[in-house]
């Protein structure tokens, strides 16, 4: 499903992110990415929907390289994929509702069916009673929820995560891995970055382990710094 | 772009106005503040051209001929003129015809044919330059025809008042595209100002795959709608205020021309919707297209 092969990435000042990647995540699996903060957790996440561009070495999803796409297959590939921030990053003049039905709206789904599909995703996630608040009447946890309905409405095949409980309690934080992992089993491929030692002790899954740009383990269960 | 897509795109600016009012009110502040200056400053120039074009239409030259000359001299003569360079046109004018002329400027003609019992002007033409700058040149030929009595015309107080009248339009000119650069800039800076304010929201269009037309339309819609509503409301304002100026001097300054409000009122209107829709869609297109490339 996601292959990287001799990644490099480095910033504009010379920071050398990530360091010769190389990683094969099946089709269905649930990965932690964990390392401290400046490990390159979020570079990884962020070359998987191509909001940065690798050095050099090459990315395959779903057998195509996302390395050269033009606009069009980069809409293509983000409409494939659900992302969720720790920032939540909701759009603060929208409702709960807009905000997720403008991820249906942008694939051009006739209004009918959106109508019908935001309030059932909102339903599903217990947020129902918020759709007509605006992001900044919500809690942390809630303002998750609706990122995270945003990120899932379409059924992505694939759904990314930088840290999503970062900004969360633990028992919000709980509630929110209890989502990811219904749609794992239903069949989303998971990446979730965090350095949330708890939740990735207490879930017995795939750990890949990075320091300093680099690969430093990739096993199941435990958490490896 | 699909229907659907059209169909979620243009209700977006609507909404986007009224939840950022704040930016909202700025920009279209900008707005009519910038277009307002620029409409005064179309009036003024406007009523410069006005009056210059009617004293330039009022630049004659008179040319006397010489009495006891026959048609074919005159005839001649006519001709000669006609073929001078710059000559607009040519009036032929009898003595009779002169004298009411003149009479009819000074006072009533029976007094004036009573005071002087005969008519002392000799037959005339009446020249029109086809430019105040001719005068002098087609005087200065005229002169020297055979038969020509005298040529009178302005003789230096229209020539300067024309170079007067020129340099005051140039002027009124430059101080409009001066204003309209800065409206431009103005007005593209605010919009752009509101749009960066919103390029986490551009960024979030982003990640759930909008695409770039997506993205940009309702911005530019935006833009436009912005434009127009601070070039309608601008326009409204330069109209009253041209109404009240135009009550207030008419009566005082009656030796000069205005353009009257009906006149003007439609290329006015139509030019500052037009400009402030145009610069309301550039301006937010120039600032969102920095952000939305992939
Ligand atoms: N936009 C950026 N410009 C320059 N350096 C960056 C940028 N983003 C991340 N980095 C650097 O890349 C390295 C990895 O960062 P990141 O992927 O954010 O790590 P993590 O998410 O694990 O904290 C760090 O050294 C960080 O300073
Ligand atoms: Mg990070």
């Amino acid at each position: 499903m996601i292959d990287m092969a001799n990644v490099f990435k480095t910033y504009d000042r010379g920071n050398l992110a990530l360091k010769d990647i190389t990683l094969h995540v099946d089709n269905g699996e649930f990965v932690y990415l964990t390392g401290q903060s400046g490990a390159g957790k979020s570079t990884l996440i962020k070359l998987l929907f191509r909001e940065v561009l690798p050095d050099s070495g090459q990315i395959f999803i779903a057998g195509r390289s996302i390395i050269r796409l033009n606009n069009r297959e980069t809409v293509k590939l983000r409409r494939n994929t659900g992302v969720v921030f720790q920032d939540f990053r909701l759009m603060e003049n929208k409702t709960v509702f807009e905000n997720v039905a403008f991820a249906l709206k942008v694939l051009e789904y006739p209004w009918n069916e959106v109508k019908e599909s935001v309030p059932k995703v909102l339903e599903r996630l217990k947020i129902a009673d918020k759709a007509t608040a605006f992001p900044r009447q919500l809690s942390g946890g809630e303002q998750q929820r609706v990122a995270f309905a945003r990120a899932v409405i379409n059924n992505p095949p694939i759904i990314l995560a930088d840290e999503p409980t970062g900004n969360l309690d633990p028992d919000t934080s709980d509630e929110l891995m209890g989502l990811f992992q219904e749609f794992n089993n239903e069949g989303a491929t998971v990446i979730m970055a965090t350095h949330d030692k708890r939740i990735v002790n207490d879930t017995h899954k795939r750990v890949i382990a990075l320091r300093k740009g680099e690969i430093i383990g990739d096993h199941i269960g435990g958490w490896l710094l | 772009m699909k229907l659907t897509g059209l169909r979620y795109i243009l209700p977006e600016p609507f909404i986007s106005l009224r939840r950022n009012v704040g930016m909202t009110v700025a920009a279209v502040m900008t707005v009519i503040l910038t277009l307002y200056l620029c409409g005064i400053f179309a009036l003024l120039v406007s009523n410069i051209n006005r009056n210059a074009e009617v004293m330039e239409a009022a630049v004659e030259i008179k040319v006397f001929i010489e009495d006891g000359i026959n048609q074919e001299q005159m005839d001649h003569l006519s001709a000669q003129v006609r073929s001078l360079d710059g000559v607009a046109s040519i009036k032929f004018v009898s003595r009779a015809e002169g004298l009411e002329q003149m009479s009819s400027k000074f006072g009533n003609s029976e007094e004036i044919l009573a005071a002087i019992d005969t008519n002392p002007l000799p037959n005339s033409y009446t020249l029109k330059a086809a430019s105040p700058e001719l005068v002098t040149s087609i005087a200065e030929q005229v002169e020297k025809l055979p038969n020509v009595l005298a040529v009178r015309y302005g003789q230096g107080s229209i020539e300067k008042m024309f170079i007067f009248m020129n340099w005051i339009r140039t002027l009124g000119i430059g101080l409009m595209v001066l204003l309209g650069f800065s409206a431009i800039i103005l007005i593209s800076m605010n919009i752009r100002l509101s749009v960066e304010a919103r390029k986490e929201e551009i960024q979030v269009m982003k990640y759930v795959g909008a695409s770039n037309s997506f993205i940009i339309w309702p911005f530019i819609l935006e833009g436009m709608l912005l434009g127009l509503l601070g070039g309608g409301l601008a326009c409204i304002l330069v109209l009253l205020s041209y109404n009240a100026v135009l009550n207030l001097i008419l009566n005082s300054l009656n030796f000069l021309t205005f353009v009257s409000l009906g006149e003007i009122a439609f290329l006015l209107t139509s030019g500052m919707l037009l400009i402030g829709l145009l610069l309301g869609a550039v301006g937010s297109a120039i600032a969102v297209r920095k952000h939305v490339n992939v």
